[in-house]
């Protein structure tokens, strides 16, 4: 099962896709509880990114997530078969991909999906935690622009790709896509 | 009565539709209801229209939101309207961040208390918590 899930700043998507991923892998017969893996994609470059990932590491412990950093290179991540995955999130990425020193600069939808259909490959149940980034309205830079147009484009194919499409709006699951 | 949560994008119509369907709440002021609140007195039909920008005004005194929300969780029942402000770029100025940070949370909590949730777009409501229409 791929579950994609959505939503702005502060709007409880990562809690919820959580829940989501331990609840599909506590489904999976015992045999098949290979491993459960939590692929996270933001540096702690400073100390607010720093207090962020702290603050996840809370949400997730006790849990029994496995933490597997992956700031760039997604098609490259060493996963067993037969796992449970949860992402979190696409639009740190992104982001790497495109500004960060090992980032692939160039193409990144093509990237990140060849990274996404590694993950489909090896795992039981991927569960994605994407952004919502579109509606505030401001005029930004080419750079700024080109970031936002290839999230956009990631979240219309991999809502394609998905089983289930949920938005999270203050902490509650809109479903896009049943 | 009880609690409403009504969200959305600015200017969607969110305080006319609750104005029109809510008329027995009545417009408070945050701090007039802390100084009540404090003291012991709670609250039945608190109408706060305008809540993110109630708490950037909150944030901008230095006072702290999470106890401003806590303490308004306390009264019995409420009709909050707030603009979603957390579906755009990261801001580059970290009070933009947390204001951001601290609406969203704030709303996640009211959320949960919330008999009824509704999100307007081009006024037109989506009840997204309390059974019935919607998602």
């Amino acid at each position: 099962m791929f579950y994609f899930v959505s939503g702005g700043s502060g709007s409880g998507k990562s809690e919820f896709a959580e829940n989501i991923a331990v609840e599909l892998y506590h489904k999976e017969k015992k045999e098949k509880r290979e491993r459960f893996f939590y692929v996270a994609t933001m540096q702690g470059t400073d100390s607010e990114t720093q207090k962020k990932i702290e603050r996840h590491r809370t949400m997730r412990r006790e849990k029994g997530f496995t933490t597997l950093e992956c700031f760039t290179d997604l098609k490259h991540v060493n996963l067993p078969a037969d796992c449970t995955i949860l992402l979190d999130c696409l639009s740190n990425l992104v982001a790497n991909e495109m500004f960060s020193e090992h980032g692939v600069k160039e193409p990144i939808v093509e990237e990140v999906l060849q990274g996404v259909e590694h993950l489909l490959e090896k795992c039981n149940h991927l569960v994605i935690v994407t952004n919502e980034i579109f509606s505030d309205g401001c005029e930004y830079d080419k750079i700024t622009k080109q970031y936002i147009r290839n999230l956009g484009i990631l979240n219309q194919k991999l809502a394609k790709r998905a089983d289930k499409v949920i938005e999270v709006v203050c902490g509650i699951p809109v479903y896009h896509k049943k | 009565m009880k609690k409403i949560l009504v969200i959305g994008g600015a200017y969607q119509g969110k305080r006319k539709w609750a104005e029109e369907n809510y008329p027995e709440y009545k417009i408070v002021s945050l701090e007039e209801l802390w100084n009540e609140n404090v003291k012991g007195n709670l609250f039945d039909g608190i109408f706060l229209n305008g809540f993110h920008l109630i708490l950037k005004q909150w944030m901008e005194q230095g006072r702290d939101c999470k106890e401003a929300v806590a303490m308004l969780r306390k009264n019995p029942s409420w009709l909050i309207v707030s603009d979603e402000i957390g579906n755009g770029i990261v801001p580059i100025k970290r009070e933009e961040r947390q204001w951001r940070e601290y609406t969203g949370r704030a709303l996640c909590e009211l959320a949960k208390d919330a008999d009824e949730v509704y999100r307007i777009q081009c006024g037109i409501p989506v009840k997204i918590k309390g059974g019935g229409s919607g998602c």
